[in-house]
């Protein structure tokens, strides 16, 4: 593989291969958990530990693991990484434990967990294979809070702004407005919308992916037919 | 990847290793987390402190176990004026964690929903809209029921199935507690 710069893979993982949008990969959790921008930011940083620890520990195995048995290999690795970030937030983040429910533990068979271990982080050097699980996390989180923003925006007509954040000493999630410096910001942002429940549903989850993917679509076939035209073909 | 081929002992070999380094990894992790759960739970105090807290039976200045499991009574001063209870029920998704609060005649004095996994949006309206709940104080056991069926409980539009099984739940919950005062 040719040799690129860490922030070029970086952005790779977020455009070139964006895990939802371009490789359609891990609709599974996106469908489920993208119900609010609150539950999508979980996720994302439950993805991104679980992402980032196999990428490095597969990258660092990868002249050790034997070809024969690497998918069990891979599973082990994410197992015990997912497995300790669903004890971290059970004990930790106990609202977010409950929300996140099953999907947490489900991150274990999460296509793109395994796929970025077979695909990039056994064939490359640990450098890449961070920077490679840091573009690609940034991408799925990209993916799930836009489409957690759009459905809780649309299906409940308001908008909860939550950061991680430590307040009085408790690690949670709390209102955008309650931690110092974003006091202007409103909790929830109220829309005057009908609120159309269908899109806290899967099928609203559904519609929401197939409207980005257009724009997503659309936005890489224009850059296309631009380069095509500067190579001089008649479109 | 390796180009060199292992030898079954060699694969076998690594393998446990590879377990035995995430079993190592994980027991850490487990010990940490565990303490931090204990913490929270002696926060949280025991089920006679939630019941309280929670103010199923408004009046109650404190529970007693009321001898079995489930059950607590509750307290006035020193007068018995009802019975407080936390349990598990079905939900539509999955279990459905209740907390009951009933009169000496077994009427309902209050409901919550402690914790719940029900479809976001739709069915977790059972523990979001705190009107379902309040629907169910003054309420006695002939008329647990969702009006659809002659009760005097209005399920949630759109989520009857998770109302219907917080209104079978309760009616549940008190039938234990009747079972074990008497």
């Amino acid at each position: 593989m040719a040799k690129k710069s860490f922030v070029g893979e970086i952005i790779r993982g977020i455009i070139k291969d964006n895990p939802v949008f371009v490789l359609v990969l891990g609709l599974c959790p996106v469908l489920a958990v993208s119900t609010s921008f609150a539950n999508a930011l979980g996720m994302a940083m439950a993805f991104t530990f679980v992402m980032l620890g196999s990428n490095i520990f597969v990258s660092l195995l990868r002249k050790q693991i034997p070809p024969g048995v690497r998918i069990p290999i891979f599973i082990l690795i994410i197992c015990t990484f997912v497995t300790m970030i669903d004890m971290i937030l059970e004990a930790f983040l106990p609202p977010m434990y409950e929300a996140l429910g099953i999907f947490v533990p489900l991150i274990v068979v999460n296509c793109i967990v395994i796929g970025r271990a077979e695909a990039f982080a056994n064939r490359n050097p640990v450098l890449p294979s961070i920077a490679d699980g840091i573009g690609i996390s940034i991408g799925f989180a990209a993916a799930l809070m836009l489409l957690g923003t759009i459905r809780e925006i649309l299906g409940t007509g308001a908008l909860k702004l939550m950061m991680l954040w430590s307040k009085d000493g408790e690690l949670g999630f709390y209102p955008l407005s309650d931690i110092p410096g974003f006091s202007f910001v409103p909790n929830p942002i109220e829309f005057s919308i009908e609120p159309a429940t269908v899109m806290v549903t899967p099928p609203g989850a559904f519609l929401t992916i197939a409207a980005l993917m257009l724009l997503f679509k659309i936005m890489s076939d224009r850059k296309r037919m631009k380069q095509l035209k500067k190579e001089g073909y008649e479109i | 990847m390796a180009e060199t081929k292992d030898s079954t002992v060699m694969i076998l070999v690594k393998l446990t290793l590879i377990a035995a380094v995430a079993a190592v990894v994980l027991t850490a992790t487990y010990g940490v987390t565990q303490e931090q759960l204990a913490k929270l739970a002696e926060a949280a105090g025991g089920p006679d402190k939630q019941l309280l807290k929670m103010g199923v039976v408004p009046d109650a200045t404190k529970f007693k176990s009321a001898g079995g499991e489930l059950c607590y009574e509750a307290y006035d001063g020193s007068d018995l004026i009802g019975y407080g209870a936390m349990a598990e029920v079905q939900g539509m998704q999955d279990i459905i964690t209740l907390a009951v609060g009933v009169d000496t005649d077994f009427v309902v004095t209050g409901v919550v929903v402690v914790s719940q996994k029900e479809t976001p949006g739709i069915g977790d309206l059972i523990k979001k809209d705190e009107g379902f709940v309040a629907q169910f104080a003054g309420v006695g056991l002939d008329g647990l029921k969702l009006s659809d069926d002659g009760g005097e409980i209005d399920g949630i539009s759109g989520a009857t199935i998770s109302s219907g099984y917080v209104t079978a739940g309760v009616v549940e919950i008190i039938g234990k507690m009747q079972q074990e005062v008497s």
